[in-house]
């Protein structure tokens, strides 16, 4: 059972490397001679320089979690910081160097245009590679790109709200993603436009022992919509990889957020997320995470409801097979009266693989008729499996309805033998129940990432009875 | 009044060694020695730092040494402060300070069936006579060094009971009333081993006077041998001044089973765990408790079920209503070690919340490492449903009235949980009383809720 998983590996779907084609590599390590060699080949402003070295400085004060998971194989000496593969950004399809192509054609890219679905924004290692914008969400002055293009081309609104839903001291990992950002999405949506399609990018890490700290930014201004879809595949490689972003969003009153991930890094990366959003008042923020790779994942997408009937709603799935750990969660922080929110966590571990639930519900004591309801399922497949809930809830006001119900369980017996008396083998069974678990999370998925994920669960789940 | 030692030496860094009056086995010097070490060695506890402190800050300002600490022999019945003689009625066994009192000769507690079915005894005694049983017992549940507290108490005990019930035997209710007095600390230890078949109900109490501070860090060793059955009631009342450190920690061996009740209703603030080791299959611990907080009252309670042997049931179920200032703070943990197959375990927190500035927070959590188990958990927290109000409203029953029996409802099931009869009536005036200092204080009265 425990060869499955190596197996996996090994067969990793998206796990080739096409070889290092970059145009500039920072030095390996962290100083400020490096964090001033990004900003300076970036040509930021004096004020980004100085965010970073700040950001610096605490990331070197602040002391490694003593909590969640392990992450002592994180040797910060021997990351790239910086990693540079093109020279410009391609304007067109064309444009994209040969090889870097190459790899997005295996990851579907231009089909996923041809489907008209909004733009596709692909970074490859640390900056944006290829990045294109339907013509008809320019005309409504819907603002997507990579954020060093947002940082440059319209500074005034990026300023503004850049690093104050994640300030640079939040914690050790936000304040090293501060320090050495690079890419990730910029996304601004003016007042009253709604974006029908997704808007998308690709994440990948392809440099050996390569930090990415890629860094996104949305602005939905009041009664807006955006949806924005984030995926992750990473070629596997032997030594471990360090991925550590933020993601900022900001809802303003009465827009909607819905910010979607399936995080599918290979079996080697260190994935140390910060995500968080703030609700003004009647804004709607949701998170749709998915996290099925990576050696360990930290992420616990949070929201801040600061305005009144603001609602938060966090959906998750987490799958850990042989050696994994998936330490993820939700927090949602009711700061505003009549604010609500929902959490449902559903996590699947397999071989040796360890999920744990991490949440914090806080309600502050002016935050009169909040309600709030989180619930945690989890699902043990093998005996080496390990799953773990920890919910802190902090009620401070008195006129609330919080509501909190975990359970964990095995496959059930009896849901077994009623496939399996119809003709259908153990394997395909247990699948069918591990898809069902899910189902909640995957029919909120765009079609695309939904077969993309029942293709990703087939995968783990092969061999998985033995 | 009882004669004091120096308490000069009794700091946060270190504790003086105490011994039995009348001498104490070497394996009980051995563990104060170890508990002394661990003591000297772990930092006090922090708030800011360690997880288990971190809703209660109380700790960063509690300072041991502002504590007598009583000395001398056994305390005579004359000695029975005021305030215990209050709860005196009936057969008990008293602890002042942490000392045995009433006693006969042979350190006999004064409780029917003692020497004929069953052995209580003052813990001297028992271990002198004894001591290859109690050493299976002593320190083997509750390690010297476990936490600050229980090493205090391992360091610092001068007393307690020892109740041993012989395989096979029914016996009668036991009740142990632990006191302490104004400006005191008391370690008492209380060990309880129940043989194999073997059934009791004991009854612990702590108690002490109001307005002066005190601290009250018992200790509680339960180990139940296969197919034994435990009823076990604490009853926390203390005073509105007294500091409650407590570790109650049980062993269930194969079929056994242990029923805990309690009541979490006085002190000034309460850091207590509760923590069971399911050890043998087949096990079974179910445990029902609630805490009425009032005034600026903290309660800390921490449970773990910790499901060592596969085909083992726990379940614990906490009610806890917050009048003005007081704070709840709960941490529940189920853990299901490796291969404990076919462990089936729950946890449920109900917090509800009677004034804007009380607060509850629930952490119930879980930690499973193996895979055919079920396992859940569930935390509330709200204020008095509307609707309830409404209907006894409807029908005549004046707000406060109407706010006191939906209270009262809440904790309905748990006090019916307690064993029938006198044990019951007790639990349920204690209860009383405190719902009637909430009806006076005005606590269910003023109506912050539509404010």
């Amino acid at each position: 059972m425990t060869v499955a998983a190596k197996d996996l590996t090994k067969d990793y779907k998206y796990g080739f490397n096409d070889g290092d084609e970059f145009v500039f590599r920072a030095q390996k390590g962290l100083t400020k001679e490096v964090v001033a060699d990004i900003s300076r080949r970036k040509q930021e402003p004096s004020w980004m320089l100085e965010f970073r070295l700040k950001a610096l400085e605490h990331f070197r004060q602040r002391a490694m979690p003593s909590w969640g998971a392990d992450l002592s194989g994180i040797d910060f000496d021997d990351i790239y910081y910086y990693v540079r593969p093109a020279d410009e950004q391609g304007r067109t399809w064309e444009d994209v160097p040969e090889g870097i192509k190459k790899t997005f054609d295996r990851l579907g890219i231009p089909e996923a245009e041809r489907k008209f679905l909004g733009g596709v924004s692909a970074q490859y290692e640390s900056e944006v590679v290829y990045h294109s914008i339907r013509k008809d969400l320019e005309k409504l002055g819907v603002l997507f790109s990579d954020c060093d293009t947002g940082l440059r081309e319209h500074p005034e609104i990026f300023r503004k709200y850049f690093g104050t839903v994640i300030p640079a001291n939040d914690n050790k990992f936000a304040a090293l993603n501060s320090a050495v950002w690079s890419g990730g999405s910029f996304v601004y949506v003016p007042k009253g436009v709604r974006v029908e399609v997704p808007l998308q990018a690709y994440f990948r890490i392809n440099t050996e022992s390569m930090g990415q700290f890629e860094r996104t930014l949305i602005i939905a201004e009041e009664g807006s919509f955006v949806h924005y879809i984030e995926g992750c595949t990473a070629p596997t490689y032997s030594k471990d990889s360090l991925h550590s972003a933020v993601v900022e969003i900001l809802a303003m009153p009465g827009a909607h957020v819905r910010y979607t991930t399936i995080q599918n890094w290979s079996n080697n990366v260190y994935n140390l997320v910060t995500k968080r959003a703030i609700a003004r008042e009647r804004a709607v923020v949701e998170w749709i995470d998915g996290n099925l790779g990576s050696k360990v994942t930290m992420k616990y997408p949070s929201i801040y409801l600061m305005g009144e009937g603001a609602h938060g709603e966090v959906l998750s799935v987490a799958f850990a097979g042989d050696g994994q750990h998936q330490d993820a969660g939700a927090k949602v922080i009711h700061v505003a009266p009549n604010t609500t929110s929902t959490i449902v966590s559903k996590s699947v571990s397999k071989g040796t693989g360890r999920t744990s639930y991490r949440g914090h519900l806080k309600v502050y004591p002016k935050a009169h008729g909040v309600k709030s309801s989180v619930r945690c399922d989890a699902l043990l497949l093998d005996e080496t499996s390990r799953s773990d809930t920890y919910p802190y809830m902090d009620v401070e006001a008195q006129d609330v309805q919080i509501g909190h119900e975990a359970s964990v369980s095995k496959v059930g017996d009896e849901q077994l033998f009623y496939l399996q008396s119809r003709g259908i083998t153990e394997a395909e069974a247990t699948a069918m129940i591990v898809n069902g678990f899910i189902e909640p999370f995957v029919k909120e998925l765009p079609m695309e990432y939904a077969l993309e994920l029942n293709r990703l669960i087939a995968l783990q789940m092969e061999g998985s009875v033995g | 009044m009882t004669e004091l030692v120096a308490t000069g030496s009794l700091t946060r860094e270190d504790a003086p060694l105490a011994e039995l009056p009348g001498g104490e086995p070497r394996f009980l010097r051995s563990l104060r020695e170890a508990a002394r070490s661990a003591y000297r060695e772990a930092p006090w506890p922090s708030s800011s730092r360690d997880e288990d402190w971190r809703r209660t800050p109380q700790i960063d300002r509690l300072d041991p040494g502002a504590y007598s600490l009583p000395g001398g022999g056994a305390a005579s019945a004359q000695e029975i402060p005021e305030h215990l003689k209050r709860v005196l009625d009936g057969p008990m066994a008293a602890l002042a300070n942490g000392r045995t009192m009433a006693t006969d000769q042979r350190g006999n507690l004064p409780l029917p069936g003692v020497g004929e079915e069953f052995e209580a005894l003052a813990l001297r005694q028992a271990l002198t006579r004894h001591p290859e049983v109690w050493e299976q017992v002593m320190g083997r549940l509750a390690q010297p060094g476990l936490r600050k507290f229980v090493s205090l108490n391992t360091i610092l005990l001068r007393g307690g009971a020892a109740v041993r019930i012989p395989a096979g035997v029914e016996a009668a209710p036991i009740r142990l009333v632990h006191s302490v007095d104004q400006g005191s600390a008391a370690f008492p230890r209380t060990l309880v081993l129940v043989e194999e078949g073997a059934s009791v109900t004991l009854v612990e109490e702590w108690v002490s006077p109001d307005d002066d501070p005190s601290l009250m860090a018992p200790v509680v060793e339960v180990l139940l041998r296969p197919s034994a059955h435990l009823t076990h009631v604490v009853e926390q009342s203390c005073g509105n001044a007294t500091v409650v450190q407590s570790t109650i920690r049980v062993r269930a061996e194969r079929d056994a089973r242990y029923d805990l009740r309690f009541l979490l209703l006085g002190g000034s603030w309460q850091k207590t765990y509760f923590d069971i080791d399911m050890e043998g299959p087949g096990s079974e611990a179910k445990s029902n408790g609630l805490c009425i907080g009032r005034r600026n009252q903290h309660f800390d309670v921490q449970t773990l079920q910790d499901h060592i042997a596969g085909n083992a049931v726990s379940d614990l179920l906490y009610r806890v209503a917050v009048a003005e200032r007081a704070r709840s703070v709960f941490a529940g943990l189920i853990r299901v070690e490796e291969g404990a197959q076919k462990t089936n375990a729950y946890v449920q927190n109900r917090n509800l919340l009677l004034s804007r500035e009380a607060k509850a927070d629930s952490n119930p959590t879980l930690e499973i490492l193996a895979n055919d188990v079920r396992c859940t958990h569930g935390s509330t927290a709200g204020r008095i449903d509307d609707d309830q109000l409404f209907y006894c409203e409807s029908r005549g029953i004046p707000r406060e009235q109407a706010r006191r029996l939906v209270i009262e409802g809440f904790f309905a099931d748990v006090i019916d949980s307690f064993p029938e009869g006198t044990v019951r009536e007790a639990a349920d005036s204690l209860v009383q009383e405190a719902m009637e200092e909430l009806t006076l204080s005005g606590a269910l009265v003023a109506d912050s809720s539509s404010a």
